[in-house]
């Protein structure tokens, strides 16, 4: 995309179409026209275009390592990421962007890793996760606490159990509820805070999924004496141009789509106390 | 099989949030009651809507905490090392909420609910440092059902798409 019309899409093509659940893809897209594909770094989102009906802000989760492809994993909530969900391979879709602030990967280097996932949450963080596997030996302990609202609605099944084998890894899965076949735990995704061993002083911990659970999460870090500096999160508003112009996602001083999404707790954590009362 | 050593209740009280800091003059007296008791895998451990006898810390292993709705059984939350179970033997109506049944091999330190009530009616303040730490659990495990019950990742609350 050239940066002197941001708000004209690029036409890439559809390639792959996984079915993660009910109401759940990933779309992998590819160039069309003999165009370039945007890069982008862990945490960035794109405004992806279904011609006719609308655009949405959809935070890209595939592996930044593979220029080639962008990755979208896009739950069906309205009509436009509907209509995405319903694409088969060779279709074609619009994407502006990368957009946004991205994850601290690299200032993370060293470090434990921690990462409190929620829902479709899992999405944005997983290419941290593709990064990590492709440089393990840069990262101190690597632990993904993730929830979901029942074992139907889990993202990304095989990749779970891959990163659970990763070296000093450990993935925690739980759910909101279950049946009685379930073999996992089933409780809000805080709890799983007590299988943490966390050291606070190294770790860097990001969350994103629904508001309310981040909340949640921010406060298990912090009461586990992991300071707000060392906390990150993915932030969700109404973004409609992407690049700061009009306003919709402005929280505060900041805007989301350009300030965002993600941030330092530090820098979020009085506009969500107005919300929260943290 | 009893839990016969000060050690073994002393070092409990570390692990379970229920004994934290509890005044070491009390422990002698919690030893009485208490007993180690196993459970196999899938084995019920109680069910729901019986007499509740006993209040259980859980040494190790997973437990599901399970009722009937829409006509299967559904599993409402699980419970592992250093948690609390079987609240309900510390009322006078001694009824179980739910079913409790071990999903591992689990071990327990049991305490007998009626021995419990009345060492509490005889030594109050022991009474209220157990009750005062269990309204602290049961406060968290409302504010975790809470979480629950908001369907936070419902369609209404969907992130990014």
């Amino acid at each position: 995309m050239s940066l002197a019309d941001p708000m004209c899409p690029l036409l890439v093509r559809i390639s792959e179409v996984v079915r993660e659940t009910h109401d759940t893809c990933t779309l992998t897209t590819v160039a069309a026209n003999g165009e370039r594909l945007p890069s982008f770094l862990p945490g960035q989102f794109s405004m992806v275009s279904e011609f006719g009906t609308g655009e949405i802000p959809i935070s890209i989760s595939g592996d930044a390592e593979m220029p080639d492809q962008l990755v979208y994993t896009i739950r069906s909530v309205g009509k436009v990421s509907d209509a995405l969900i319903r694409h088969k391979p060779g279709d074609y879709i619009g994407l502006r962007g990368s957009f946004g602030t991205a994850w601290p990967v690299k200032a993370a280097r060293g470090q434990d890793l921690l990462l409190v996932a929620g829902g479709i949450g899992l999405a944005p963080l997983r290419p941290v996760i593709s990064h990590i596997a492709r440089h393990r030996n840069d990262y101190g302990r690597f632990l993904l606490l993730y929830g979901a609202r029942t074992p139907k609605d889990l993202l990304f099944r095989k990749q779970l159990r891959a990163w659970g084998k990763l070296h000093d890894a450990q993935v925690h899965i739980t759910v909101d509820g279950a049946d009685s076949k379930w073999r996992g735990h089933v409780g809000v995704v805080t709890r799983l805070f007590d299988f943490a061993a966390l050291r606070p002083e190294r770790t860097i911990a990001m969350t994103c999924g629904p508001e309310i659970m981040m909340h949640f999460a921010i406060r298990a870090l912090r009461a586990r004496n992991v300071v707000n500096d060392r906390i990150f999160l993915s932030m969700e508003r109404n973004m409609k141009c992407a690049v700061g112009f009009c306003g919709h996602c402005q929280m505060g001083p900041l805007f989301i789509c350009k300030d965002g999404p993600v941030f330092a707790y530090s820098q979020v954590d009085r506009w969500l106390e107005r919300h929260h009362e943290l | 099989m009893r839990v016969n050593r000060i050690e073994e209740l002393a070092r409990a009280a570390e692990t379970y949030p229920l004994l934290a800091d509890l005044p070491p003059e009390h422990l002698p007296k919690l030893l009485e009651i208490a007993e180690e008791r196993w459970f196999e895998e899938n084995e019920i451990i109680f069910p729901e809507g019986a007499r509740s006898e006993r209040l259980f810390l859980i040494a190790s292993g997973r437990i599901a905490l399970e009722t009937m709705a829409g006509g299967q059984r559904i599993v409402i939350q699980t419970l592992g090392a250093g948690d609390t179970m079987g609240w309900s033997a510390l009322t006078e109506t001694t009824t179980t909420h739910f079913q409790a049944r071990a999903l591992t091999r689990v071990q327990t330190i049991a305490f007998d609910g009626v021995a419990l009530r009345v060492a509490f009616k005889e030594n109050h303040n022991l009474g209220f440092e157990i009750m005062k730490r269990l309204l602290a659990l049961v406060t968290e495990r409302l504010d975790h059902t809470r979480m629950q019950l908001i369907d936070m990742y419902g369609k209404r609350a969907a992130k990014r798409s």
